[in-house]
């Protein structure tokens, strides 16, 4: 028996199916932008010190919690360059190191004047039976440089002291796992 | 997602190229932005309540764990010393607080302070060092040296 093949145009279809592609690519593009940090930082991108120690950070914070976060960095006056710095020498010019809140840079006194500002904005309701005063319930989260002097680390907790400031937080990297 | 079917069902058919092309550009964005951070915590470091500006200075424990910091900014060389004795690296001292730390335990002083007195050049991190030492090992009375000598007026 024969049979009678018709001819006809025989179209075969070869365009790709986009669709599986367009999901994934949707799919990668939320995990980038939800993992993209597009928020104005109060930590400034500088080299904090490593501790092995240092706890996790709550994932729930506190409701009524207030953070002042300042930053010790190294930014010379007028963006003049530091050679020792940048050949990761230890810097000990005078006025190199900088006290940051929310991206701005205070001289010493300005920044005394302002925890006091901020310790006042944030006291505690009742008077502390040891201090006799109203001491501020305001956290004070001292990001420093891994290479910032130690000197300038003291003088702001003394200045958090003196603004009745007393829960100082001293921030450091957890190091990644080793391989 | 994005539904399946056959293109010869659908009466409109979309192009969905320029779309594409947008999501692979915001995708290169994204990726080239993106970056892994390290977990960033913080050591509670509550001050005393009762001592501020003109203090006088603690008469100190008679018991204590000192380590000295020093940094020497003309030679950039740091000295540390737990006590009296220089130690040379984290492991040596790791271990000098260690053994102090269990004896005090041992004759029931598990209160006893680490002290970290380190000059004011010291790199920020060789203190944090020492704070990462005494927090691993447990040591709940970590303190910092202060200067005394123009910070407090004599009354």
């Amino acid at each position: 028996m024969h049979r009678k093949v018709k001819k006809g145009k025989l179209k075969e279809d070869i365009s790709p199916n986009v669709v599986p592609m367009i999901d994934i690519m949707f799919l990668l593009l939320l995990f980038f932008m939800l993992g993209a940090d597009m928020s104005q930082r109060e930590a400034i991108e500088i080299q904090i010190p490593k501790a092995k120690a240092v706890p996790e950070p709550k994932t729930i914070e506190e409701k009524d919690k207030f953070t002042l976060t300042v930053n010790i960095h190294h930014a010379p006056p007028g963006g003049a360059p530091c050679p020792v710095n940048e050949n990761n020498g230890i810097c000990r010019e005078e006025g190199h190191w900088q006290w940051q809140i929310m991206g701005e840079d205070y001289p010493r006194e300005e920044m005394k004047k302002q925890l006091v500002i901020i310790a006042q904005d944030h006291l505690e309701p009742v008077e502390d039976p040891k201090a006799k005063v109203k001491l501020s319930a305001a956290f004070l989260l001292i990001r420093a440089d891994e290479r910032a002097p130690y000197g300038d680390v003291q003088k702001l907790t003394e200045y958090a002291g003196l603004a009745k400031i007393y829960k100082v937080q001293l921030a450091a990297n957890k190091p990644l796992p080793e391989k | 997602m994005a539904g399946g079917g056959e293109a010869e069902d659908n009466p409109l058919p979309i192009n969905v190229v320029p779309m594409v092309d947008i999501i692979f550009c915001l995708c290169v964005f994204f990726m080239c932005s993106f970056k892994f951070r390290e977990t960033e915590g913080m050591f509670d470091s509550w001050l005393p309540k009762d001592k501020g500006e003109g203090g006088e200075p603690d008469p100190g424990p008679l018991q204590e764990m000192r380590v000295i910091i020093n940094w020497d900014q003309t030679s950039s060389k740091l000295t540390r010393q737990y006590m009296h004795r220089v130690v040379k690296d984290d492991a040596e001292l790791e271990q000098c607080i260690r053994e102090a730390h269990e004896d005090f335990k041992a004759r029931n002083k598990p209160d006893i302070p680490l002290i970290i007195d380190g000059s004011a050049g010291t790199p920020w991190k060789e203190i944090m060092t020492v704070v990462n030492i005494g927090k691993s090992l447990q040591i709940k009375n970590l303190e910092f040296a202060m200067g005394t000598a123009d910070a407090a007026p004599k009354k």
